[in-house]
């Protein structure tokens, strides 16, 4: 093949991936749209659309990763536009495991279809899917395994936020372990640690590959940036939940308190701290690589 | 007291919530500034910045002794947790309280015992009492608890590690260029301990020849990746019409773009006893000999240019000036080295640079002369320009850290303990037989325990 034509050919491929993509976070779309009457109708039979939808949206996204990685001949795993799609598809199928486990518990689905879309969007909409080979810098086992750890962790997270919300808001009352959407009770709340005390190792190495990378590649393990120090804090805040549910007192609400906000600081080392920067009125005098 | 308060668990969820505050600060203010240019770009909360070192927090003494804190309350509880589990002091339960747990199950004795041992448990201990039979321990997979012990231990050493590197630890730049030795020492003035012996009014160790490492540079080798250039639209509403079909995505008429593969330098060392080593390093693969350290950062690309008939040594990037031309000029950076085709060959590049000129009154602007290569000739702005020769320096860092070793470790030890604790498997099982039936009371630890398989399992005939 000459260079122009396979040109044409990665041009080719990346439009049916992008239309796939397009069509997997519209899957999302429909599982999250279909959550929202499950949750104002709470039938059971909308409950099982949801799960199922959810099922159908695993498969197809199976295909689109597998797809990019034959059209980049690499593992699709390597920038943030891949890595969004490989977060949500894992929380998808991390969140259909767990399912699998409940009993007509459907409810939690559509927070996770709902952060799932939110990832797929944020890749298409920001940044751009053109496979290039890596720059230097990013050339580093450390690097991959640093990506695919924290990602995986986060996804996990996701759903044991999901959980968590989920049985705040609808746990049933002992005396009748049925409720509107299904038995959420304490067995179905131990999936929130369970979750969470499988993610921790993968964040855990995660912040250490980082670390591991940023020493080969410059030379210091460690430079507090904020995406480095934020990521700490969620992972402080993690080792504080797990903690929190050896200490008697501190299992129910505490914990809850404190894995939801673990949720919010993982959004925190996406999003970055320059509007927390802004609130406080400080001049930032870094340019920060958000 | 001190003891007991140290030693327990929700002290260490204090200290670690009084952590995160501390991390949470250290994004919000810029770290490493100077307290004056904070003022000056209108720093809010000054008095408790400047008071409580927010400019540095992880330097401060605030976050030193919280630190502190931290690694006493792990050092005692691990101390206090090893008195435990040495003498194994995990409390039994008794025969009353097994039988009417709300989770006890009924086995047939036959055998029972025989078959717990087959699937791979292994007796620990028994109790004895007077008037209720005895329980008897069984485990199977390595005990939990010693995993986390093993972890928070690999907690503190990452601690010292971290430590260690904060106060010895240096690192410094060296540029080469090809023919021009550079020597550099392994030892500096500047670290935080001998910032400290100096205000603290003593000696700071001389710099010695048994520090001194001399380098050559051989090569310093660019090679570029053939990119595929498509034009994928910015806007959100095209990138949806992308989606469904109804625009199609096209190659850019730009065909290629280079981006950068890799940058490696070649060069000798001459250690500070006169051996000297043969070395290569490149970007994230760095050179390590003994305890020094180099790293490829960058390059320095310098082009000869004549301009009107008079030599400039331009470097590439940084904007010159021609004399009695308006404005100023930049040469792009130089394109050089090894060329990775799409379709699989390579090829040498022609070194080429693009000359900009920067008009006087915008000198934000750039604006395209061309495109030069080496041996030709532009002429623009009135002026004669031709590329007649180049040279590349390689920018290394060198470092010293006594801590990497530590920390290295410390993540050995964290995961090692972490990842078994989590995704093991860890059974204990008490039992007592009353006549015919076993009361059996089973708990588990690690995500992959299923004590539904271990029930089938014993229940199997
Ligand atoms: C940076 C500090 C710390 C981190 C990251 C950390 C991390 C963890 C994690 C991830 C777990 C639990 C997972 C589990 O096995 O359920 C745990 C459990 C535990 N931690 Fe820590 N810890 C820290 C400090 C401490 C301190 C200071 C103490 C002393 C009081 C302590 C005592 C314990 C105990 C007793 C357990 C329960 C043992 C177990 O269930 O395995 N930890 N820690």
């Amino acid at each position: 093949m000459t260079p122009e034509e396979i040109l044409l050919r990665d041009a080719f491929l990346l439009g049916i991936e992008l239309k796939l993509f397009w069509f997997v976070t519209l899957l999302y779309g429909i599982s999250f749209l279909i959550g929202i009457v499950y949750l104002i109708s709470s039938k059971p039979e909308i409950g099982r659309a949801l799960t199922w939808g959810l099922r159908i949206t695993v498969v197809f996204h199976t295909v689109l990763i597998i797809f990019r990685g034959f059209e980049g001949m690499r593992p699709p795993f390597q920038n943030l536009y891949e890595t969004l799609s490989w977060f949500a598809w894992f929380a998808n199928a991390t969140y259909l495991y767990a399912q699998s486990r409940w009993r007509e518990v459907h409810i939690p689905g559509f927070i996770v279809a709902g952060i799932a879309m939110a990832a797929c969007l944020y890749g298409i909409f920001s940044r751009n899917p053109v496979i290039s080979p890596l720059p230097p810098a990013l050339q580093s086992p450390w690097y991959e395994a640093h990506v695919i750890a924290a990602f995986l962790s986060y996804a996990v997270f996701v759903v044991s936020f999901a959980v968590e919300l989920c049985y705040l808001k609808f746990k049933t009352p002992p005396e009748e372990p049925h409720g509107i959407f299904g038995y959420i009770d304490n067995e179905f709340r131990r999936w929130t640690h369970r979750l969470v005390l499988f993610g921790f190792p993968f964040l855990t190495f995660a912040v250490f590959s980082g670390a591991a990378w940023a020493n080969d590649a410059w030379g210091r393990y460690w430079s507090w940036d904020p995406k480095e120090t934020w990521s700490l804090i969620t992972w402080t805040v993690y080792a504080m939940y797990l903690h929190s549910k050896t200490v008697g007192r501190w299992k129910d609400m505490p914990a809850s308190l404190l894995n939801i906000l673990g949720f919010i600081c993982m959004i925190m080392t996406f999003l970055g701290v320059n509007w927390l920067v802004k609130l406080f009125g400080i001049p930032s005098l870094h340019t920060y690589a958000v | 007291m001190l003891y007991k308060f140290f030693s327990s668990l929700k002290t260490s969820v204090y200290i670690l919530a009084a952590m995160s505050i501390m991390f949470l600060i250290g994004t919000i203010f810029p770290q490493g500034e100077n307290i004056e240019d904070y003022i000056e770009a209108g720093g809010k909360y000054v008095p408790l910045v400047r008071a409580l070192d927010f400019l540095d927090i992880f330097m401060s003494p605030l976050f030193l002794v919280i630190t502190f804190v931290l690694t006493v309350n792990l050092i005692i509880c691990l101390y206090d947790r090893f008195k435990i589990f040495i003498k194994i002091k995990r409390r039994v339960i008794d025969f009353e309280r097994l039988k009417g747990h709300p989770n006890v199950l009924s086995f047939d004795k036959a055998a029972f015992e025989k078959r717990l041992k087959t699937i791979g448990f292994t007796f620990k201990i028994q109790t004895d009492d007077a008037v209720n039979p005895g329980i008897k321990v069984y485990e199977k997979g390595i005990q939990y608890w010693w995993l986390s012990w093993f972890y928070h231990v690999g907690i503190i050493l990452a601690i010292l590690g971290f430590f260690v590197t904060a106060l010895f630890a240096f690192e410094k730049g060296v540029l080469l260029f090809p023919g021009k030795p550079e020597s550099i020492s392994l030892y500096s003035k500047e670290t935080r301990w001998n910032e400290f012996l100096e205000k603290m009014g003593m000696d700071i160790p001389e710099e010695q020849v048994r520090d001194e490492y001399v380098l050559t540079l051989e090569e310093f080798v660019t090679e570029y990746n053939q990119v595929l250039k498509i034009d994928y639209p910015k806007g959100k509403l095209e990138r949806l019409a992308i989606g469904i079909g109804m625009t199609k995505l096209v190659p850019s008429p730009k065909g290629f773009s280079y981006m950068p593969k890799m940058w490696l330098t070649r060069f000798n060392v001459k250690k500070p006893d006169g051996e000297v080593l043969y070395a290569k390093l490149w970007v994230n693969r760095p050179f390590r000999t003994g305890y020094l350290t180099l790293y490829q950062m960058g390059y320095e690309q310098r082009v000869e240019l004549l301009a009107n008939g008079k030599v400039i040594d331009a470097e590439a990037r940084v904007p010159f000036e021609v004399e009695g031309v308006n404005g100023k000029f930049v040469l792009g950076s130089l394109k050089v080295g090894t060329l990775f085709k799409k379709d699989g060959t390579t090829e040498k590049i022609d070194p080429v640079t693009t000359l900009y000129h920067i008009p006087e009154d915008d000198p934000k602007a750039r604006n395209v002369l061309g495109e030069i290569t080496l041996g030709d000739k532009i002429d623009a702005k009135d002026t004669a320009f031709e590329f007649r020769d180049y040279k590349e320096g390689s920018y290394l860092s060198y470092r010293k850290d006594p801590g990497i070793w530590l920390v290295g470790l410390a993540g050995l030890f964290v995961f090692l303990g972490l990842f078994v604790r989590s995704l093991g498997a860890w059974y204990r099982i008490q039992y007592a037989v009353e006549s015919k039936t076993a009361y059996v009371l089973i708990s588990s630890r690690g995500i992959l325990a299923d004590k539904d398989r271990i029930i089938k399992k014993l229940k199997k005939k």
